[in-house]
């Protein structure tokens, strides 16, 4: 027994001197990194810059003024939104019984949460979701469209998504007879004839669907109650964090427009400047050939998307190859050239947890740990 | 043997417990109703005692569906805080599909979804809508979603289940024909 016991101790004390000596490297790498870097905490504690607080100023305010397309005779009128919200999720505009809101549910936050868009074949990008998308100048990763009511019409005719063509969405508008109505009333006369009239008609759907789809916005969060405190702030004062906007949030938020660059794309008050910037994440068509994104740009430019709400939103990036919003934040930390130095672990979970205050909810993603 | 009784009693306790908690944290999933898995409304919130929405339920289960349609509309029409009623939406939904009106069924099973994205009735009645258009991808979704929710067994599940092994099998059938 004795013996025994003897001999069982010994690899205890091995792993007790072990765990000393990893536990006095630990300290020694903590002292180095306290001597050699600037204490994190007190540069997150200190008082906030003229030029960091002018940055987090531009992310808002939120909501801004309801926005109208001129050239829509749709927009803002009562009637052509609910003709299309009731176009939006009715499953008879696509022969195949798919709806706009198959890809783009409501209770996925308007996106669909798949890797990548699944019409009646699979496709080769995330399917963007709608919230604010009245606000975007283009649309599609790509930009394909700059006018909501064509962007509309894409997933429609597209022979991989719903996929339809005018003549059938012309003759189901012009056979239902409360359909053809309601058009008629919002666009000042019946559906056209067959033939020339179906581009027509499918034109006015797509205006119907833009006016529905403009109303789609997110709320307000608990970033925009931060910011705007900050606002009415006198001086050099601030808010308090608190349980909604934390002292992460609050580092992560001094790291986007800081440090991490991130404002440069994610700028304004949708948190996306809407423009077209190269990705490091390279990916394929489903042909097989890579996807060069935006046409007359460099290659795989994609449209910055906004960041609102997006922790409801995974997958991410144009190809959904991020699961959750650390990942996405991996390829824009790997870039020497926008994000001096890179991301760190401790930076991602900051930038997350700022990302999270962007949701009204408090939504989370899937794996918001930031694990290196 | 006492002993045994009570240890068995505590055991079926907790069970109980155990399945009311899994309910509440499935979202609940009233609003259920039709096919061979019509369940009772069980909650303390807004519509429990109106007159319109129980009258509404009521003209459900007696299959008369245009006048469910009528008093459900009004009810959610009422207020804000009745149209975020996610029972009533997915009772309207409900009866507009039982009234042939697809387009208005997905409206309102969306609505009950975007207010309670755990709400199982919503689920098994848009994977059963989706049936109706022929969609077995988009009701297989929402039979995934539904198993995901079903912690324990729920007869949502196990209905849109049925209810997609019974179009697989039509639709095998109907291509073996031709």
């Amino acid at each position: 027994m004795r013996r025994r016991s003897a001999a069982s101790s010994r690899p205890l004390r091995r792993s007790v001197d072990v765990a000393a000596a990893l536990f006095a490297g630990a300290a020694c790498v903590a002292l180095l990194a306290l001597l050699c870097s600037p204490p994190a905490a007190a540069i997150d504690a200190g008082a906030l810059t003229p030029a960091e607080r002018a940055a987090i100023l531009a992310l808002g305010p939120w909501p801004p003024a309801p926005i109208r397309d001129p050239a829509n005779p749709a927009s803002g009128r009562s009637d052509g939104i609910t003709l299309g919200e009731t176009l939006f999720y009715s499953p008879r505009l696509s022969p195949t019984g798919l709806r706009c809101a198959s890809c783009h549910e409501p209770w996925r936050h308007f996106a669909d949460g798949r890797v990548v868009a699944q019409g009646v074949t699979a496709g080769s990008r995330n399917t963007p979701g709608l919230l604010d998308a009245a606000r975007h100048r283009h649309y599609g990763w790509d930009g394909a469209h700059d006018a909501l009511w064509q962007q509309s019409l894409r997933p429609l005719e597209d022979a991989r998504e719903m996929p339809a063509s005018a003549a059938q969405v012309a003759t189901l508008m012009r056979g239902d007879a409360t359909l053809s109505a309601r058009l008629a009333a919002v666009f000042g006369e019946p559906p056209g004839s067959p033939g020339a009239g179906d581009a027509l008609v499918l034109r006015e759907v797509g205006l119907a669907l833009a006016a529905y789809v403009e109303t789609l916005a997110t709320p307000r969060t608990p970033f925009d109650d931060w910011r705007d405190r900050l606002a009415s702030a006198a001086g050099a004062g601030e808010p308090a964090t608190s349980g909604v906007f934390p002292a992460a949030a609050r580092r992560g938020l001094r790291l986007f427009v800081g440090r991490g660059g991130c404002a440069a794309c994610h700028a304004g008050p949708t948190l996306g400047d809407d423009g077209f910037h190269v990705s490091l994440v390279h990916s394929l068509m489903a042909t097989g050939s890579p996807d060069a994104g935006r046409r007359g740009e460099p290659p795989n430019a994609f449209r910055t998307p906004g960041l609102r709400d997006v922790a409801a939103t995974a997958p991410y990036l144009h190809d959904g190859s991020a699961a959750a919003l650390c990942d996405a934040l991996q390829p824009h930390a790997a870039d020497p050239g926008t994000l001096p130095p890179p991301l760190t672990a401790a930076d991602r979970r900051d930038l997350v947890a700022f990302l999270h205050t962007l949701s009204a909810s408090g939504a989370t993603d899937a794996a918001p740990s930031c694990e290196p | 043997m006492h002993r045994i009784a009570i240890t068995r009693l505590s055991f079926l306790s907790l069970l109980a417990v155990f399945a009311v908690a899994s309910a509440h944290a499935a979202g609940g999933g009233g609003g259920g109703g039709g096919g061979g898995g019509m369940t009772t409304l069980s909650n303390g919130k807004l519509s429990a005692a109106d007159p319109e929405y129980t009258q509404g339920v009521a003209e459900i289960e007696a299959a008369h569906f245009p006048q469910a349609v009528t008093l459900l509309e009004s009810y959610v029409s009422r207020s804000a805080a009745h149209a975020q009623d996610a029972d009533a939406q997915n009772w309207l939904g409900y009866a507009y599909r039982k009234s042939g009106n697809l387009d208005a069924a997905f409206l309102h099973y969306d609505k009950a979804l975007a207010i309670n994205p755990r709400h199982r009735g919503a689920h098994e009645y848009m994977g059963e809508a989706y049936l109706m258009t022929g969609n077995i991808a988009q009701a297989e979704e929402h039979l995934k979603a539904l198993d995901k929710l079903c912690f324990t067994p729920c007869t949502e599940y196990s209905q849109l289940k049925h209810e997609v092994a019974s179009w697989k099998a039509a639709h095998a059938a109907t291509v073996g024909s031709k």
